[in-house]
């Protein structure tokens, strides 16, 4: 479903070159949860940006549904990344907005019309639990509801994949083990594949069917997980 | 004298928030193309930035004083006339503007990078990003800008007062410089003061009111 291929990623800062990435390969089945994990300064971050291209990697091939990225003209990008939805470690909701017009902003966005995206939002909020938060702003919510928030204006473009950048790293214990675990009902239920980078072992032990560890931009590990 | 003080407020009034008006129509794009031509933005472009910014860095560092008067010529095309309040609209429209392009690339500057990042993965173009995240995620900082512009118009009309733009400078420095009348000069200070506070005073009730964060 995607592919990373030999994917190397160096960033030019006055003069320098640092390498975040060097050689990293993965490949992330339909319908898994595949975990990325490493200390910080590792490159997972870098890694989960290069699946939708908000970085582009240096050297290397990524594939999304056989078509690769790197090669899509700048529409044809765009239109890619509508169908890929991704959630933040700092959720990254518009102040301005209030909960369902954070929602609607990816609807918005590809000029859904007025109703058929009311009707949406309704449903989107209602999956995660939050519809009685419509009309409230993101600076009126817990931590975790924000959080839910993002997952349901990531999931409003219908995407088959979701991208998860350190989502549950900004939440208390509790608050993780819920995220996780509607992460998992998304992942069951409306079968989109997940892609999450983290630092925390329990939420890989939790959750991801496979595992990459990566440390200093390089891939050291990997492994499927058999607790099911 | 108190029908004269009348219409030097209103005309004060209307070449403050009139160049407001045209400033901002003039500086913003300015400081949007300011922000997103910067390094690490949405359309990274040096060239480009550079040479708005010492456009900018140019015009702010001209004395209003002079910007008047070198912008005569200029002027006389546009308005017809070098006097008057209408006159006075476009040197202080261009002089405002820099200045609000440079607040407003502040303000921009504000926005967390993160939403822009966001709104990037979910597909947005570039206007959209500028029209749905940056502005809107700017807006009560803009409206800020906006109060510290209106203020500073408010000065640089009694400054074209001087030179025959017309409001209360016109009529202080008239009566207050050249006839030495002090009570007509302090009415006049006394009017500038209840403008500024009052500019101000509505600037954060917008501001707060558009304010969700």
């Amino acid at each position: 479903m995607i592919e990373l291929r030999h994917i190397t990623k160096e960033f030019k800062h006055k003069g320098k070159v640092t390498r975040a990435l060097s050689d990293v390969s993965l490949t992330i089945h339909k319908g898994g949860i595949t975990g990325v994990i490493g200390e910080s300064g590792a490159g997972k971050s870098t890694l989960i940006r290069c699946v939708n291209l908000l970085e582009r990697p240096t050297a290397g091939e990524v594939i999304v549904d056989g078509q690769d990225l790197m090669r899509l003209p700048p529409a044809d990008l765009l239109r890619m990344r509508r169908r890929i939805g991704m959630i933040f470690q700092h959720f990254n909701l518009l102040a301005s907005r209030t909960v369902a017009g954070n929602v609607a902003f990816p609807l918005e966005l590809r000029r859904t019309p007025r109703a058929e995206i009311r009707q949406r939002v309704c449903q989107l909020l209602q999956l995660v639990g939050l519809e009685d938060k419509v009309d409230d702003y993101p600076a009126k919510l817990s931590g975790g509801q924000k959080q839910r928030v993002a997952i349901a204006r990531a999931l409003a473009n219908n995407p088959k994949i979701l991208l998860c950048d350190e989502a549950t790293s900004a939440l208390d214990p509790a608050t993780t083990a819920t995220i996780l675990s509607l992460l998992k009902e998304i992942n069951t239920q409306m079968n989109i594949t997940i892609l999450l980078i983290t630092h925390e072992m329990n939420v890989v032990n939790n959750i991801c069917t496979d595992v990459l560890v990566l440390s200093k931009g390089q891939a050291v590990e990997r492994y499927t997980m058999n607790n099911e | 004298m108190a029908e004269l003080l009348l219409w030097g407020t209103w005309e004060t009034l209307v070449m403050t928030f009139a160049s407001g008006f045209f400033g901002f129509v003039l500086g913003l794009p300015l400081g949007v193309l300011l922000f997103i031509t910067r390094a690490g933005q949405i359309m990274e472009n040096r060239i480009i930035n550079s040479i708005l910014s010492v456009v900018i860095n140019l015009f702010r560092a001209i004395p209003f004083i002079i910007l008047i008067v070198w912008m005569i010529p200029f002027t006389r095309l546009v308005v017809g006339t070098s006097i008057g309040v209408a006159a006075a609209l476009v040197p202080l429209s261009v002089g405002a503007a820099p200045f609000i392009a440079r607040m407003a690339e502040n303000s921009f500057l504000e926005v967390p990078y993160g939403l822009v990042e966001a709104s990037r993965a979910m597909g947005a173009t570039p206007f959209q990003i500028v029209c749905k995240t940056l502005l809107p995620e700017a807006l009560p900082s803009l409206v800020n800008s906006a109060t510290i512009t209106l203020i500073t118009l408010i000065g640089y009309s009694t400054m074209g007062g001087a030179v025959g733009a017309g409001g209360l400078g016109q009529i202080g420095y008239q009566y207050g410089y050249v006839g030495y009348d002090m009570v007509t000069m302090n009415i006049v200070l006394a009017l500038l003061v209840a403008l500024v506070f009052a500019v101000q005073v509505a600037g954060n009730f917008i501001a707060k009111r558009v304010d969700h964060r």
